[in-house]
């Protein structure tokens, strides 16, 4: 991929910087492949700009000065993530961050508990959201990231991390309630 | 705290991300409100699903392969390439000196090698060229005007011819001398420049002269009876042979130390140099 061959021979690492890197940002490897891997839906692409991040990283890695080495790759990830679909899936990052939720009724823990049971449901739940509350459940929930460390990676103030996230549950519980009402009904 | 806004307190009371005066306010409100706390429970339970549910996806080995042979390839040149500083001065210096010594050095050497008369191989080459048969006697004429044409298409410089009969004749071997070289070794006071007797000759010998800084091999005259007829000549020119390999000895030893003379001291010039770079 151009990405790597460009990051190839540009500001590399001395062997100090490298030792760095592997001690502090390669052990978030898993972090950034899977949040490639939820904000692309696809393993494949996912393997791509997981790496194409990490050679990013690798070429800004003397500018990071301490800190959050996993909330500093995991920016990059994204970054490189939301630039990949703009290029290759510009359709999918049209659908508006603050749409109005239309007021829904409260839905039992019950019939969440059930529906999220089924790891094939859940997976399509979470992939027919929008790729930005995607993210915050993603950085949230699997990652167990801080409102802090979402602001940081997504870029968004950390005064509407809450909101946000908010906003996600709301939307992964409709999809996973209401995207297949029979098939809910069927295991109620 | 009315229930719109818990809706969306309940995810950072969830989260541990509210204050505690903000999350004592919240319990506060659950504690009357059971559409929030039917709320939080459904939240809670959509958590644990999502924790349990294994969706975490972890890097694949061949991910990992592929990032260590991209961080190798980031890492392992530039140790390499990064020369610090006064390693980039010493290969300053030493190519500084290297090219003053060569400078000073190389006319010297090249010196040498044109002022060396010829090599060894040239003059056999042409020695031999001159007993192979129908070259002993190139010009069977002692006609100056036969002569000087012959030489004329041949050499650089076509020597003087005279009468080889008149007094005070002076020879020349010029059969031992490599044509592209003639014109050097033409000396002033030659008078006749023969390959082969065309039916006189004298007793022949041959002798360096560095006057006018030219090595000449040359016959000197004799006082030595003329004599006519080949079988003298044949004499001579065996005479003749031998003195050519003194001669080429002598020349041998003498390219050998004028360019001796250069070559170590430009080897360890440019090993010093190498060395130091």
């Amino acid at each position: 991929m151009s990405g790597s061959d460009q990051g190839r021979g540009l500001d590399v690492l001395d062997v100090q910087d490298r030792a760095r890197f592997e001690q502090l940002v390669l052990p978030h490897l898993d972090a950034a492949f899977n949040l490639a891997r939820w904000l692309l839906r696809n393993r494949t692409d996912s393997e791509d700009v997981a790496q194409e991040a990490l050679l990013r990283a690798c070429r800004f890695f003397r500018g990071f000065h301490g800190g959050d080495a996993r909330a500093w790759l995991l920016q990059i990830v994204r970054n490189t993530c939301y630039t990949w679909l703009e290029k290759n899936r510009p359709v999918e990052l049209m659908s508006e961050f603050d749409e109005e939720l239309h007021q829904q009724p409260s839905v039992s823990p019950e019939t969440l508990a059930i529906a999220g049971d089924n790891r094939e449901r859940l997976t399509r739940a979470l992939e027919t959201l929008p790729p930005r509350f995607r993210e915050v459940l993603v950085l949230r929930e699997f990652e167990g990231c801080s409102y802090k460390e979402i602001a940081y990676i997504t870029a968004i103030p950390i005064g509407t991390v809450m909101s946000a996230l908010a906003r996600a549950r709301q939307r992964l519980q409709c999809a996973l309630t209401h995207s297949s009402p029979q098939e809910a009904s069927r295991e109620l | 705290m009315s229930c719109d806004s818990t809706r969306t307190v309940l995810h950072g009371y969830l989260d541990g991300e509210l204050d505690a005066t903000r999350a004592a306010e919240f319990e506060r409100h659950l504690e009357n409100c059971r559409d929030c706390a039917v709320a939080l429970g459904a939240v809670e339970s959509l958590r644990s699903s999502l924790q349990r549910s294994g969706l975490y996806e972890n890097a694949p080995v061949s991910l990992r392969k592929k990032i260590r042979a991209d961080l190798d390839a980031a890492t392992a040149s530039p140790a390499a390439l990064r020369i610090p500083a006064w390693r980039w001065l010493a290969l300053a210096v030493a190519l500084l000196i290297v090219a003053s010594v060569s400078w000073y050095a190389w006319p010297r050497v090249q010196n040498s090698a044109s002022s060396a008369p010829f090599t060894a191989a040239e003059l056999v080459d042409a020695h031999v060229r001159s007993l192979q048969p129908g070259h002993l006697t190139d010009v069977a004429s002692t006609d100056q005007h036969t002569v000087k044409p012959w030489f004329d298409g041949k050499l650089a410089v076509v020597p003087p011819v005279k009468d080889f009969n008149a007094a005070n004749t002076s020879l020349m071997f010029l059969s031992c001398l490599p044509r592209s070289r003639t014109h050097q070794f033409i000396p002033p006071a030659c008078d006749r420049v023969i390959n082969g007797a065309t039916g006189v000759a004298r007793g022949w010998s041959i002798a360096r002269s560095r006057t006018s800084q030219i090595p000449i091999c040359t016959s000197l005259p004799s006082s030595s009876i003329s004599k006519s007829g080949s079988l003298f000549w044949q004499q001579s020119f065996r005479l003749c042979h031998r003195a050519t390999r003194r001669l080429l000895n002598s020349h041998a030893m003498l390219e050998a130390t004028s360019d001796l003379n250069y070559r170590p001291g430009l080897l360890f010039t440019y090993a010093f140099g190498i060395f130091l770079a």
